[in-house]
């Protein structure tokens, strides 16, 4: 490029197209004329060469205003042909052009060629910089539409572009609620998405905001130009988590978006969980979602205003619950009214107390249907109640709804739980027997539960006096006059005469019957005891549904184990007003069992069998959920006492050695035997010669004690059925179960070895290991036989020998059982001894099994009435019997009808 | 989406490898669109079958999309290597300008671009606004380097179903072709298309250079010379 002078005048050649327009510029010395692409670099730097011609000036002043045309995009092809062209120009740029002119005229140009200069310029820059032509117009095509903004503002953009880059583009999108009162009074509220910069939460603006830039500059949000592109793409996302957000991108500026009450609903029912997986919050105005929770009541009707004393039979079955439902605004439950504002709304904006709320469309259904069928609360059992009240939670069309005990039901649950541990009540009056400390605690619990119409199950061990605390509930029963009707004991056969010894001895002139036998009855029945057995109970069902019993206790409970049974079917049937089980086996460990007998003593506590299986027993058995444990053992734990002998609070209270009469009755086919070798016996004694006399008493004695025995013992049938001949099998198969159970051992005496024989097979087709040891056992096979006891080999031994010989040490034995008499203390107490000696570290119980009205209870009551008498004349065994009177003896042998 | 690059111009496919199992059709209504377009340019039906086993052999190497045009090599690196081309009629700015109209009616449709979706309203709407975004038949040109008499060969038929593939995943690709890049998609405000964005970008550079232009009259002035020389290379 050579020289091109400045000083001297420019003249612009216009052509068409306009690229191809030239300037010629002159000097001293010479004219240069240069095409556009060489006139434009001299133009572009010619306004600062201070002495450049006026023409010159113009032309580069028109020059530069052409490139800022042409860089902001302000570019238009011509009306024909192919040439570009500024333009199209704004209001602003037309007077920049003629402003322009105007500065620029000089003395040969006036203003109007000064403004024709610069238009031609302005176009042959234009087409000059666009290097190619245009394409032809196509026909039809639409015109450019007009840009909103000037050419400075664009290129004051463009310019600031650099500066938008560095700003922060990498952004999340949330959403905020806004609610004015107008749409909160339609039922409507609106969202309004918000970007945040990702390094930076806080950096929050509008997403509308990101719009507004366009008008000039970054904006005063501070985000990059493709934070927009990266928000809408969030917002896309949070379109597809919750569709309703589409409203908001078919927007221009995605400003906000009013939301209908059904879309409302859908944003509290779906859209925050699916908003809040992809993580778009939802700002919520302060005030708008105060929380309104659920308070699931469950109480008494009409509960708060009974007083104490109607605390009585809570439970029982004329008890009214209810159970109510209700939201709360905070602590503060809602009116009925209220409620029913809920219920009815048609949008999840309520107005509540003056307030607007967005309510969980969940909720007001719930209300809905809380206010739709029970206004005054849904009616439930007294058991359905009662385990709300202990496990806090209450199962509502299948839903597990957390609920909280009302005043008089919460004050019912504190009495259940703390039942087991209150201070003791004292001993009632009529009691002819001082309880023991556990005791008292046992009967107070009973009472405290039986007294809210509520049963229960007192599961101790063996021995320490189940039977007693129940006659002390009896008597205290009456004494606070809680009782209106007699007290059924069902239980086994053989613990029918225990049962009536155990009233008589410890609650004298307390009435008791016999429902039991051929002759049974129960015209008459006031009050007092009315003992009868399962088996009876079975079949009389009916008889016994008759009365109006004060209180029924099912004695081994375990009876009843199995719900389905007919025994356990009927004993449902005899109503009462409370009910107490009374168990030695630890039925805790079987869930099933356990309901079958606590639905008995409290009917409904733990549900039907089959929920309570769905419920507790199956989550329980199969131990995935400790949990669950947990709240089945706060449900159950109230009603079920178990102490055993080994707790530390129950050992030290226990004599060290335990006696017990174990009274059972004759079997037929025994009373039969038993009174026709009485009959024969005494007529052929009674003929007999001195001599032959004694020994006809002693067989006659034998016998019968054999006969007491077992059928089969007397008949000398070795392989003799067993079962069903002889309660002292069955009462031995009771005991066994319960020792058994509680891990313990026992030594089971019997003078006979063939009797020995006969339980060492009763025993072995019941599974159950026995060692036996009798006189004919060589002396190193005893020490074996001893050896295997101690260690836990096998937890009954059968022993048949007079007690001294050796010095047997069985202190593993926690029971000893006397199955037939020795008709010697003094024998006796050494048998016994053998578990009861050094060593012994556990209380024994001694279980003497007596058949009633015979000559074993006989002799056994003159022992107890004149033992010193007894001791002498009895010190030989039965040989001193030989030396009674004929009279005196057929008094003893004869059979005695049994009480009643 | 493995292929999107987001990228400007030129867009660069990956070469694919030798395809097996069912042909791969275009999943993409816009895909499809642009399918029938240039299947309709066919002389012979038959060049279609084979020019689909053609795409799907490997035998094309990567495909170059830039404004306007998309090739890519046939048998690349060996000695019968040729080069096939389509070239597709750039949309005119004033086309671009109501695009761009239509882009900004709904916010969505960016953030759907960028998702790999051309969503159906907006290019209805264009299209009734005179602008149609997939090509018409007529809007196609081919080049080959092959000695076929009939255009398009299969060579272009192969790049133009591997294009379908291309476009399906990304259709900013198939805006490429119509001349925009995705920048200029999104920020139409900035990106003045096609010769007047040519022309704006060397104008902001020749005015920022003016600002330092030298003040000299240019004799013997070398400063003046580099600065006449540096301007007119932008023009």
């Amino acid at each position: 490029m050579s020289f091109v002078p400045l000083q001297g005048p420019a003249t612009l050649y216009l052509a068409d197209p306009p690229r191809d327009s030239e300037v010629e510029f002159s000097g001293p010395q010479r004219v240069v004329r240069l095409p556009m692409r060489g006139a434009i670099p001299v133009l572009t730097r010619a306004l600062r060469v201070g002495d450049a011609h006026a023409s010159v000036t113009l032309l580069s002043a028109a020059t530069m205003l052409a490139m800022k045309f042409v860089a902001a995009g302000s570019l238009s092809r011509a009306e024909a042909g192919t040439a570009w062209q500024v333009g199209p120009l704004t209001h602003e740029d037309e007077d920049r052009v003629r402003q322009l002119a105007l500065a620029r005229t000089y003395d040969e140009v006036d203003a109007e060629q000064a403004e024709d200069l610069v238009r031609g310029l302005l176009d042959a820059v234009a087409d000059t910089m666009t290097r190619q032509p245009a394409q032809a117009v196509a026909a039809g095509a639409p015109p450019s539409t007009a840009p909103r903004t000037t050419v400075a503002e664009r290129l004051n953009e463009r310019l600031a572009d650099r500066v938008m880059d560095d700003l922060p583009a990498e952004v999340y999108v949330s959403l905020r609620v806004e609610a004015p009162e107008e749409e909160l009074a339609a039922g409507t509220l609106s969202v309004v998405p918000q970007v945040h910069e990702v390094d930076l939460a806080t950096h929050v603006s509008d997403l509308a905001e990101l719009w507004s830039a366009d008008d000039g500059g970054p904006g005063s949000h501070g985000f990059g130009r493709k934070a927009r592109v990266n928000a809408t793409v969030a917002l896309r996302r949070a379109a597809a988590a919750w569709p309703v957000l589409d409203g908001l991108l078919r927007r221009r500026v995605p400003d906000r978006l009013v939301l209908s009450a059904d879309e409302l609903a859908d944003l509290l029912e779906v859209g925050l969980e699916a908003l809040a997986e992809i993580g778009v919050e939802v700002y919520w105005p302060r005030g708008l979602r105060q929380e309104l929770t659920p308070q699931a009541r469950v109480e008494a009707r009409g509960g708060g205003d009974r007083e104490e004393p109607l605390m009585t039979g809570l439970f029982g079955p004329d008890a009214l619950f209810a159970f109510d439902w209700r939201l709360a605004l905070g602590n503060d439950p809602l009116t009925d009214d209220e409620m029913a504002t809920l219920a009815a709304a048609s949008t999840p904006v309520i107005k509540l107390r003056n307030n607007w709320m967005v309510i969980d469309p969940a909720l007001a259904r719930r209300a809905k249907v809380a206010m739709g069928k029970h206004r005054d609360g849904k009616p439930i059992a007294p058991a359905v109640a009662l385990r709300a009240a202990l496990t806090g939670s209450i199962d509502v069309d299948g839903a597990t709804v957390e609920v909280h005990p009302g005043a008089t039901l919460e004050k019912a649950r504190a009495k259940v739980v703390d039942a087991a541990t209150v201070s003791p009540l004292e001993s009632p009056g009529g009691l002819d027997a001082t309880l023991r400390d556990y005791q008292r605690q046992g009967f107070t619990w009973l009472a405290e539960l039986t007294g809210i119409g509520l049963g229960a199950c007192l599961a101790d061990d063996m021995g320490l006096g189940k039977t007693i605390t129940v006659i002390a509930l009896h008597l205290h029963r009456r004494e606070r006059g809680l009782a209106s009707g007699p007290t059924l004991v069902v239980c086994p056969a053989s613990l029918l005469g225990n049962w009536e010894r155990e009233v008589r001895r410890f609650a004298p002139g307390v009435p008791t019957r016999r429902f039991h036998g051929a002759d049974r009855d129960l015209t008459g029945i006031g009050d007092g005891f009315v003992f009868t057995t399962y088996g009876t109970m079975r079949v009389d069902h009916e008889a016994l549904a008759a009365v109006s019993w004060d209180l029924v206790v099912a004695d081994e409970a375990q009876h009843i184990k199995n719900a389905t049974s007919s025994t356990a079917r009927n004993l449902r049937l005899i109503g009462s007003r409370c009910r107490v089980a009374l168990t030695g086996t630890p039925v805790e460990n079987n869930l099933t069992e356990l309901w079958a007998i606590l639905d008995w003593a409290t009917p409904g506590l733990l549900g039907s069998r089959n929920a309570f299986r769905k419920v507790w027993a199956a989550p329980i058995e199969s131990g995935v959920d400790a949990a669950v444990a947990r709240q089945f053992a706060q449900l159950v734990e109230p009603f079920l006492l178990r102490r055993r002998k080994s707790d530390p609070g129950i050992a030290p209270e226990l004599p060290p050695k335990t006696e017990t009469d174990q009274v059972v009755g004759l079997t037929q086919e025994q009373v039969v035997l038993y009174e026709a070798l009485v009959r024969e016996s005494m007529e052929r004694i009674e003929a007999a010669d001195e001599d032959a006399r004694r020994g006809l008493v002693l067989a006659l004695l034998t016998g019968l004690k054999q006969i007491c025995n077992h059928p089969a013992h007397y008949l000398r049938q070795p392989n003799g059925r067993i079962k069903g001949r002889s309660e002292k099998i069955d009462l031995l198969d009771e005991l066994l179960g319960t020792i058994l159970a509680e891990d313990g051992a026992v030594l089971l005496f019997t003078q006979y070895v063939a009797m020995a024989r006969l339980l060492e097979r009763h025993l072995a087709a019941a599974n159950v290991p026995t060692l036996f040891l009798h006189g004919g056992t060589p002396i190193r096979q005893r020490e074996q036989l001893v050896d295997a006891f101690q260690s836990g080999q096998a937890p009954v031994f059968l022993l048949s020998l007079k007690a001294g010989g050796t010095g047997l040490n069985l202190t593993r034995a926690d029971h000893v059982i006397h199955v037939d008499r020795w008709w010697n203390p003094a024998v006796e107490d050494q048998a016994t001894d053998r578990a009861y000696r050094i060593g012994q570290t556990r209380p024994v119980q001694v279980h003497k099994l007596i058949t009633e009205g015979t000559i074993e209870q006989k002799i056994g009551e003159l022992l107890t009435r004149k033992r010193g008498l007894a001791e002498s004349v009895l010190g030989n065994g039965d040989v001193a019997l030989t030396e009674l009177s004929n009279d005196e003896l057929r008094d003893l042998v004869a059979l005695r009808a049994p009480h009643g | 989406m493995g292929d999107r690059q987001l990228g400007g111009d030129p867009m660069i496919f990956a070469r694919r490898g030798r395809a097996r199992g069912p042909s791969a059709r275009s999943t993409t209504w816009w895909g499809k669109a642009w399918v029938r377009s240039f299947e309709e340019t066919v002389i012979e039906p038959n060049d279609l079958i084979t020019a689909r086993g053609l795409a799907r052999s490997g035998r094309l190497g990567a495909v170059m999309v830039i404004s306007g045009m998309a090739s890519a090599v046939l048998d690349p690196g060996s000695p019968s290597a040729l080069i096939a081309q389509v070239k597709v009629r750039r949309l005119t700015d004033a086309q671009w300008e109501t695009f761009a109209v239509e882009v900004a009616r709904e916010s969505g449709n960016l953030a759907a671009l960028e998702a790999g979706e051309l969503p159906t309203d907006l290019v209805e709407h264009a299209d009734e606004a005179g602008v149609e975004v997939v090509p018409g038949p007529g809007d196609l040109d081919s080049a080959c380097e092959c000695d076929a008499w009939a255009q398009p060969c299969l060579h272009v038929l192969a790049l133009c179903y591997q294009l379908a593939w291309h476009i399906d995943a990304d259709p900013y690709a198939l805006l490429l072709l119509r001349g925009r890049t995705r920048e200029q998609v999104q920020d139409p405000g900035t990106a003045i298309s096609g010769e007047a964005g040519d022309a704006a970008a060397r104008a902001a550079t020749i005015l920022a250079m003016a600002d330092d232009a030298p003040t000299g009259h240019g004799l013997a002035d070398t400063a003046v010379a580099a600065y006449d020389d540096e301007v007119g290379r932008l023009l």
